[in-house]
């Protein structure tokens, strides 16, 4: 069983990351800073690990969320055409994400198909929303954010902090809640759920919403750092969201909250380190799907 | 309820029906011959690799590398040929590179047990990225070959010819030969085909070459109708290649089928051509697809019991 494996995946992966970590701070100029950790290293990692928990979340249930990418980029558009304030921007992109989350889940769970199909439909659709609601705001495809987003979007305190909000109420629910439980057994054997009296179908549901109101707050958080919501924003996200995940499972043995904000610290590291290094930007995607294809390969090894 | 099933099987062809109907009526010349052969020939990127993902469909599996593989093939082709190199050389090139990249694939998923919708995926992220990296998301833009493709051979265009050429072959390669039954029997239940005696892995193995070699045709044919290779083609094609393989299934037997596919990717062209045509905007057009798509699916599935969506992650 699993179970009882000792974890050579995970002291490994630890080990690797100090060496890494080390390493970089020999031979980086200007890794081992308090700027460069908290702004390049930090910041990054809060961010996709907010998409990525929810993703986590909805692979627990044994589902896939496509459009997070596509959520992600409407919710922010949503936020930056909408709102008057700061909070009323964040709602709004939350509330975006959470009707487009429930229309996945309504089709997934409730109709019964495929979450692949369903996700790879809706983010096509958020597609078009984002052209809509960025064209009927200012005739562009792209927003600006608010001065007072724009202020808080950059601050590290909001970036770090909401996204540890984010884990440390996806992990209590996940690990130590009843509905975290249900949301586990559903993933692991749904038919078993069933007959356990679970309410399958609204459980699987409830990971779609909460999946995609994260999706739109992550939106917000990339966006506002950077000042600008573009029509397609939120479209690199979705590597984000898919690799963590998996790259945490395939190092903790399981999906879990605890591997994907590692993956997510481990990514932007290494994403950051190799920029300190020289690598060119263009390259970063190529070098994450590498990353993610090999991951997705060694995780596999020594199953039947 | 049987009876209301079979209309919802074929609701499919009355949507057709009435879509033409409908933009005949409200748009002029949109009903001649001409205007169906050529919406015939412009689906014929959509449908090409719509083949080839039904018959990787067929067997069960699933492949959506295509989606990265169109643009980085696209950008090779056409570097190719402004590079001054043979047309005919240029597209055995990318035909090969097809090939591959559908047994790398193959590899993954048969014997290294990835489920195939991760993998696929995943190689989807790996193509776009390295597409990025050698292209920097370059345009390329290359001439004189458009009318080697849609050109007319009197009055039907020859990729329209092509395709229904291709149409027919497929179908008999996956209905009459004995692979195509290995393939189906592998699709609907791989351990019985197994204990058949059936080569399994050689024959999953064959139809992700063939859908890599159907996906870089297709690439191809996008490439020389646009006259140019942009980074956008996979994530266009996406969607309606992933939505006719899906509702061929809804057509006839209820399998991914070629037929299907033929009939699903010319029922999303005439949605784009008709919305074109109506002036109604360029992003609503994947939204429609989408929405059609979906409604489609849930019909199939009408008087069918059902748990709720779910996918493997192995």
């Amino acid at each position: 069983m699993a179970f009882a494996k000792v974890r050579y995946g995970a002291i490994l992966s630890m080990a690797l990351f100090f060496l890494v970590f080390a390493l970089l701070c020999i031979y980086g100029r200007g890794f081992f800073t308090a700027e460069n950790l908290v702004r390049n290293l930090l910041m990054p990692a809060s961010m996709s690990s907010v998409i990525a928990c929810g993703m986590t979340l909805v692979m627990r249930g044994g589902g896939i969320d496509l459009s997070m990418g596509a959520t992600a980029g409407l919710g922010a558009l949503t936020g930056a055409a909408l709102g008057t304030n700061v909070v009323s921007s964040i709602a709004a992109a939350m509330f975006s994400g959470m009707i487009l989350g429930s229309l996945n889940g309504l089709f997934i769970s409730i109709i019964g198909i495929n979450p692949f199909i369903v996700t790879l439909t809706t983010s096509f659709v958020a597609k078009g929303l984002q052209f809509l609601v960025s064209l009927q705001k200012a005739q562009s495809t792209a927003l600006l954010w608010s001065l007072p987003m724009d202020r808080l979007g950059s601050s590290p305190v909001f970036q770090i902090g909401t996204s540890l909000l984010v884990i440390i109420f996806l992990y209590v629910f996940i690990e130590k809640t009843k509905y975290g439980r249900y949301v586990k057994a559903i993933g692991e054997n749904s038919e078993v759920a069933i007959y356990s009296g679970i309410p399958v179908r609204f459980y699987s549901w409830m990971t779609y919403v909460i999946g995609s109101v994260l999706a739109g707050l992550s939106g917000v958080m990339l966006t506002s750092y950077e000042g600008l919501v573009r029509v397609g924003s939120g479209d690199n996200f979705l590597l984000d969201a898919f690799l963590l995940p998996l790259l945490g499972k395939a190092v903790f043995g399981r999906l879990s909250i605890a591997g994907t904000v590692f993956a997510a610290l481990f990514l932007a590291m290494i994403v950051n380190g190799l920029y300190i290094l020289g690598l060119p930007p263009s390259w970063v995607n190529a070098m994450k799907g590498v990353l993610l294809f090999s991951m997705v390969v060694a995780s596999q090894v020594g199953r039947r | 309820m049987r009876r209301l099933k079979y209309i919802f099987q074929y609701s499919i062809f009355f949507l057709i029906g009435f879509l033409l109907v409908l933009f005949a009526t409200l748009v002029p010349g949109f009903g001649n011959i001409r205007n169906l052969l050529s919406m015939l020939a412009q689906a014929a990127v959509t449908g090409v690799a719509a083949y080839g993902l039904a018959i990787i469909m067929i067997g069960g599996e699933i492949d959506l590398s295509f989606a990265g593989s169109f643009p980085l093939l696209a950008y090779i082709f056409a570097r190719q040929l402004s590079a001054g190199s043979e047309f005919f050389m240029a597209v055995t090139t990318i035909l090969a590179l097809g090939i591959i990249i559908g047994l790398i694939n193959a590899v993954t998923v048969l014997y290294m047990r990835v489920p195939s919708f991760l993998a696929t995926t995943v190689m989807m992220f790996l193509l776009t990225g390295l597409y990025f990296a050698i292209s920097g998301g370059r345009t390329v833009y290359i001439k004189g070959y458009y009318g080697f493709l849609f050109g007319f051979w009197g009055p039907i265009p020859k990729i329209t010819l092509f395709l229904l050429v291709l149409t027919v072959v497929l179908h008999m390669l996956t209905e009459h030969t004995q692979w195509g039954i290995m393939l189906k029997s592998i699709g609907e239940n791989p351990e019985y085909a197994f204990r058949m005696g059936i080569n399994v892995s050689s024959i999953k193995m064959t139809a992700f070459a063939l859908g890599g070699v159907l996906f870089s045709a297709a690439a191809l044919i996008a490439t020389i109708r646009l006259s140019s290779a942009t980074g956008t083609l996979g994530s266009q094609a996406l969607l309606p290649v992933m939505a006719s393989a899906y509702m061929s299934t809804v057509v006839g037997s209820g399998k991914p089928n070629i037929w299907g596919a033929l009939v699903a990717s010319y029922l999303l062209q005439v949605i784009a051509c008709g919305f074109g045509t109506l002036g109604l905007p360029f992003w609503a057009t994947p939204m429609a697809q989408g929405v059609l798509l979906l409604l489609l699916v849930a019909l199939a599935n009408v008087g069918k019991k059902r748990g709720i969506g779910q996918v493997s992650l192995g």
